[in-house]
């Protein structure tokens, strides 16, 4: 199968969030640890494909003594986005964990959502059918952007976005004669661009394999996942946030940046919760320059106010490029 | 050189500061008096919402093309809700506030044969393609339900179900909200919450 036409990235415009403090990802924290500290200590890494193989070994579910060219993959073309599920190894261990993404490549001017849609769309929807025994975790969601739809606004993605899921093996895991394991997953996801179109795709990744036609390289495979982690945000642990409620169903945000934190522009918070801020409402940012800390006041949805207001906070630079922080922010509810 | 960035980014934050909160669509509060209308159905009756004063009313954003709206009307979900509440003296008030030339504004002829088509059992599907009356309820998708009571108070604003997806399948497995509402209102039991949820769908093609 030959690569779609973008799987090389046409884009990296989200690159500077690597500057990475990529200390924890949230629940699935764990699962991406390894990758992530790699990443921080030596980024050029992160570029290259991931290398487990036992030189040793000659099953593919314990390892292959040739060099990969491949990785699983399975694509589905819809109408205006082509969906699919990669993998990052081969290799089936007993008690290992594999990363999958779910790729979505979309057609020019549509988008998809993130997992708070905002004010219209649908969050990309993704049953696996999986073996005895194995576990799925996620999806971490890329830092998402806004797409408005005048008087609303939406969050989510254009041109291409991957989810990624971690893929648990049980430790009693044995290999059957068959070395191949497949994955049936059902995705759906919503793609818009003035008006929505459901798509749906069966797929079904063959892990275990050692090489399949319908494979991609090994190269696009590792780039597709640096990309995704690239893309997700972080969690730095050196800002201070708060919350209290305001008049008229406002909440303000005090920011605090960590020393030497240069200028700021402009912030914007993603509630990860739909009902906790209005999706289309302004968020104004106030400096205080004493305190070198920040103010900023955003509209609460109709949702009940939370000890906790879990989102993605976007920082703009004048002369760097956007961060993304992943934040729980406390909120002081008298 | 760094204080002369931070200088930038005050001033650039000044301006931020005195822009206007964005003025948000207009919108009901639950428990406030439904605002009147007065809107041209497909068959050229007038329609006002005042008319209907001491009957529930129910409003359903629609655009035919939408496909959460197919999702309920290709199984005939909707077409059921709207029966089940008008044999119960409720009406129900189909309102497409899709503007000329874009998706779900139809000619007349294009309405008539839809409605047909599909078997709409609504009272009568209204023609909004100004926008206005979507914007004074802040109707933000298709579907997006509006429940009024007999006093003409908002009782209920948000989904049609629990489940958001295009997918019918998930009809019978979500809580049905629009229906759970009006079964305890006609019954006059306390009202289950949620009264207001997250409307999901289409934009509406204002």
């Amino acid at each position: 199968m030959v690569p779609y036409h973008s799987i090389a990235f046409r884009r990296n415009r989200q690159a500077g969030l690597a500057i990475v403090l990529l200390m924890n990802c949230g629940w699935l924290g764990l699962a991406f640890m390894g990758v992530a500290s790699a990443v921080s200590a030596h980024r050029e890494l992160s570029m290259a494909a991931p290398d487990r193989r036992q030189p040793q070994a000659a099953s593919p579910f314990t390892g292959s003594s040739t060099p990969r060219q491949t990785l699983p993959a399975a694509y589905a073309e819809t109408e205006h986005a082509r969906i699919g599920l990669v993998a990052e190894t081969a290799q089936v261990e007993p008690g290992g964990r594999i990363a999958l993404g779910l790729h979505i490549d979309l057609a020019d001017q549509w988008h998809t959502y993130w997992r708070n849609p905002g004010d219209s769309g649908m969050a990309p929807r993704l049953v696996f059918e999986l073996p005895p025994g194995f576990r799925v975790e996620g999806p971490l969601y890329p830092t998402p952007q806004r797409i408005p739809t005048p008087p609303y606004m939406t969050f989510g993605y254009e041109h291409e976005v991957m989810l990624l899921y971690s893929l648990t093996v049980p430790d009693d895991f044995e290999i059957g004669p068959e070395p191949s394991l497949p994955l049936p997953v059902e995705a759906a996801i919503l793609v818009c661009d003035d008006i929505c179109l459901p798509a749906r795709a069966s797929l079904v990744l063959h892990l275990g394999r050692d090489q399949d036609d319908s494979w991609l390289p090994a190269a696009t495979v590792a780039e597709l996942f640096a990309q995704a982690r690239r893309n997700l945000p972080l969690v730095a642990h050196e800002w201070r946030l708060q919350a209290r409620p305001a008049a008229d169903r406002r909440l303000e945000i005090e920011v605090l940046p960590p020393s030497g934190f240069g200028p700021v522009e402009s912030m914007f918070l993603f509630a990860r919760d739909e009902t906790a801020l209005e999706a289309a409402a302004e968020q104004v940012l106030h400096f205080n320059q004493q305190e070198n800390s920040f103010l900023l006041k955003v509209r609460r949805g109709f949702g009940e106010l939370d000890e906790r207001m879990a989102g993605v906070l976007i920082i703009r630079r004048p002369d760097s490029p956007p961060l993304a922080l992943q934040v729980e922010i406390p909120v002081l509810i008298n | 050189m760094k204080k002369s960035c931070i200088g930038l980014a005050v001033s650039f934050l000044w301006l931020v500061a005195f822009l206007p909160w964005q003025t948000l669509a207009g919108g009901v509060e639950n428990g406030e008096k439904a605002p009147d209308f007065t809107l041209p159905a497909v068959d050229g009756s007038e329609h006002s919402l005042s008319d209907y004063e001491g009957k529930f009313v129910i409003l359903e954003w629609v655009n035919y093309d939408c496909p959460f709206v197919r999702k309920h009307y290709r199984p005939g979900n909707m077409q059921d809700l709207q029966k089940t509440y008008a044999e119960k003296g409720a009406v129900w008030l189909s309102i497409c506030s899709s503007a000329p030339g874009k998706q779900g504004h139809f000619t007349i002829e294009e309405w008539e044969r839809r409605i047909a088509d599909q078997n709409v059992q609504a009272t009568a599907v209204l023609l909004d393609p100004e926008g206005n009356v979507g914007r004074m309820y802040d109707a933000k998708v298709t579907p997006h339900m509006y429940i009024i009571n007999p006093e003409g108070i908002l009782i209920y604003q948000g989904a049609i179900d629990s489940i958001r997806s295009a997918n019918p399948d998930d009809i019978e497995k979500a809580v049905p909200y629009v229906r759970r509402v009006m079964d305890a209102a006609l019954a006059g039991e306390p009202i289950p919450e949620p009264t207001q949820t997250t409307a999901y769908g289409c934009t509406v093609k204002y």
